[in-house]
């Protein structure tokens, strides 16, 4: 074991050494800070921070030979507040989360007709619909012409679980432990750019094998979830000034006794006059189920058949002022875009949530015990975004949403608050800096 | 017509991944254009033939196309105007016909026009923080942004015409 942690601990520090005599080179720093208020919880409502500061680094010694390193260190944590029966605000205190990123240490290159990647690396799927986390594997690409075909296979159980943010099992939630939970991912992409000017297309199948050991089972209640994803994306231009993108994702899996079919669809359509405006819709929607399942994230289901299509980690996100993970979730958006001048630029978005089935979806917010039907939110979302200088940049975001039965507090904010008013409100601020 | 040529050419590089359409472009550039900085179809072709730019010629592109070397100065000129710049420190363990790294030639181009850019390349104007400025502002591909690596004289020539286009006002 100890031969073992040696030969690792000599390649983490070998690899950086070697790389410093790499023919080319080329590194930076980032840093991020971004405070969000009010995160309102069922019973408590805080000030969101949210920081990370890493390094990466690219050497070169040819195109055939390249390596990348992006490491750092990440915090979420919040300042809470709570509300005591006189109806008195006080301050609960400040909680954080302190984490390792480590998203790429990987060695890559390319012939022009064939191209490998293999290490840490992040792995992602054509649309996003699917995984957008980092993996300990290979990545083998072929140039065939007209198309591409690349494929991979990785193990996810040495990533740093609060930034690679796998989302499937109760294990991935309730899971005390710095790494991921051990699972082994394999993948094929076929993509064709260019099929005719307004047409590119992409296949995607991942297919991932849990490796969840019995005892982290029994302790977080859950069962090991092996799940397929089969994508399908077309994307491109008409007319010049509209582009669109259609993508389709099935999901198809064995949890415990139970099997699981979902499916995720998202359309997209922009109307782009001139290159300073810009007008689309977005709708989202995929399948769900009810609350024999437990929550958002498999735990101890009592069905058979599951249907809440769950990708494998924390991607397309939508909503700010409560943010919402696609399962069991229908999002449509309206937005425009205008930006003025080369350092800045706005957004005004508009979106409607709605609950496919009266079962969970992944805000705390909605409970089994809150109100039933299909109606979730109304988001009204403003978003500023300057950046002065190419290193420096910061943007402002103003959500406003209006509230549907579904979503609910704890007795007294109900009492004194929702049941008045069903309104929230975010503000936020980030602020980045890289060089 | 220079003008026009320059911007087919600024337009044409910077949007197509080929790199031998790149040479010839940049051969019936240099053909037709060098009114531009006023130099020798001789030195211009000799300076394209080779696969690495050298440092001599590449800063006398530099110099003459902002205004600080007559058009009959030689490559020898180049360097020494070089070094008597404020990052001429940078040139000190350099000879004339070292390649020169993309890094200190963004460096010498941005500081011979005077272009402003992020926080810390104005306030510490390294090679590295150049490089990165050029990547923002779309002169090199993200794949190829080594500060350290050396440049092709297509590239040198057409780092120099994107500055001058912008400068004029043009679309990159």
């Amino acid at each position: 074991m100890k031969k073992q942690f040696a030969a690792a601990a000599l390649l983490v520090f070998l690899i950086p050494a070697v790389s410093l005599s790499a023919f080319d080179q080329m590194w930076g720093i980032r840093t991020n800070l971004g405070f969000d208020f009010p995160e309102v919880h069922a019973s408590s409502a805080g000030v969101v921070t949210t920081a990370s500061a890493g390094a990466w680094y690219k050497g070169s010694w040819s195109q055939a030979a390249n390596m990348e390193i992006d490491a750092g260190v990440g915090l979420d944590g919040s300042f809470d507040f709570g509300v005591d029966t006189g109806i008195n605000v006080s301050f609960l205190g400040y909680s954080y989360t302190l984490y390792p990123i480590l998203d790429k240490l990987n060695f890559y290159g390319n012939s022009g007709l064939y191209g490998y990647k293999a290490g840490r690396q992040i792995v992602s799927d054509p649309s996003g619909l699917i995984i957008d986390a980092p993996f300990d594997g290979v990545d083998f690409a072929v140039n065939l012409g007209r198309s591409y075909l690349s494929a991979g296979v990785g193990y996810t159980g040495l990533t740093f679980g609060d930034s690679a943010e796998f989302y499937l099992t109760a294990t991935d939630t309730g899971r005390d432990s710095l790494l991921s939970t051990p699972r082994l991912i394999e993948y094929v992409q076929w993509s064709l750019p260019a099929l005719t000017e307004s047409v590119n297309l992409s296949a995607y199948l991942l297919a991932l094998q849990d490796f969840t050991g019995e005892d982290q089972l029994a302790e977080n209640g859950n069962e090991q979830f092996h799940p397929v994803y089969l994508e399908l994306t077309a994307d491109g231009s008409l007319a010049g000034s509209f582009i669109y993108e259609a993508a389709f994702v099935g999901q198809f899996g064995v949890y415990g006794d139970a099997s699981v079919t979902a499916g995720l669809g998202r359309l997209g359509f922009s109307w782009i006059p001139g290159n300073a405006n810009r007008l689309g819709v977005e709708v989202i929607a995929s399948t769900g189920d009810g609350w024999d399942r437990g929550g958002y994230t498999l735990g101890n289901a009592s069905g058979s058949s599951l249907y809440q299509y769950l990708p494998v980690s924390v991607v397309l996100t939508r909503g700010y002022v409560i943010e919402f993970e696609p399962g069991n979730i229908t999002s449509v958006a309206v937005f425009y875009a205008r930006r003025p001048q080369l350092t800045h630029s706005w957004e005004l978005r508009s979106t409607t949530f709605l609950r496919n089935v009266d079962g969970p979806v992944s805000s705390s917010l909605v409970s089994q015990t809150s109100g039933s039907g299909t109606f979730l939110a109304q988001e009204l979302l403003m978003s500023w975004f300057w950046r002065p200088k190419s290193d420096f940049g910061w943007d402002l975001k103003l959500g406003v949403v209006y509230a549907g039965d579904p979503i609910e507090m704890d007795s007294l904010l109900q009492e004194y608050w929702f049941d008045k008013v069903p309104m929230l409100f975010r503000l936020g601020f980030d602020w980045s800096w890289s060089f | 017509m220079n003008r026009v040529i320059v911007l087919f050419f600024g337009y044409y590089v910077g949007r197509k991944g080929n790199i031998m359409r790149k040479v010839v472009f940049a051969a019936i550039f240099v053909i037709i254009s060098t009114a531009l900085w006023g130099q020798s179809n001789d030195l211009l072709d000799r300076f394209l033939e080779v696969e690495e730019a050298d440092v001599a010629t590449s800063l006398l592109l530099i110099a003459q196309a902002s205004g600080e070397l007559p058009l009959e100065a030689v490559p020898q000129d180049g360097f020494f105007w070089g070094a008597e710049q404020n990052f001429g420190k940078y040139l000190k363990n350099l000879t004339p016909e070292d390649p020169i790294s993309l890094g200190l030639f963004y460096l010498a181009l941005f500081k011979a026009f005077d272009i402003k850019g992020g926080l810390m390349y104005n306030a510490l104007g390294t090679p590295r923080y150049a490089a990165m400025e050029a990547g923002y502002l779309g002169y090199v591909e993200p794949s190829r942004l080594y500060y350290t690596r050396a440049m092709a004289p297509y590239e040198v020539l057409t780092g120099i015409t994107y500055v001058t286009d912008a400068l004029e006002g043009g679309t990159l």
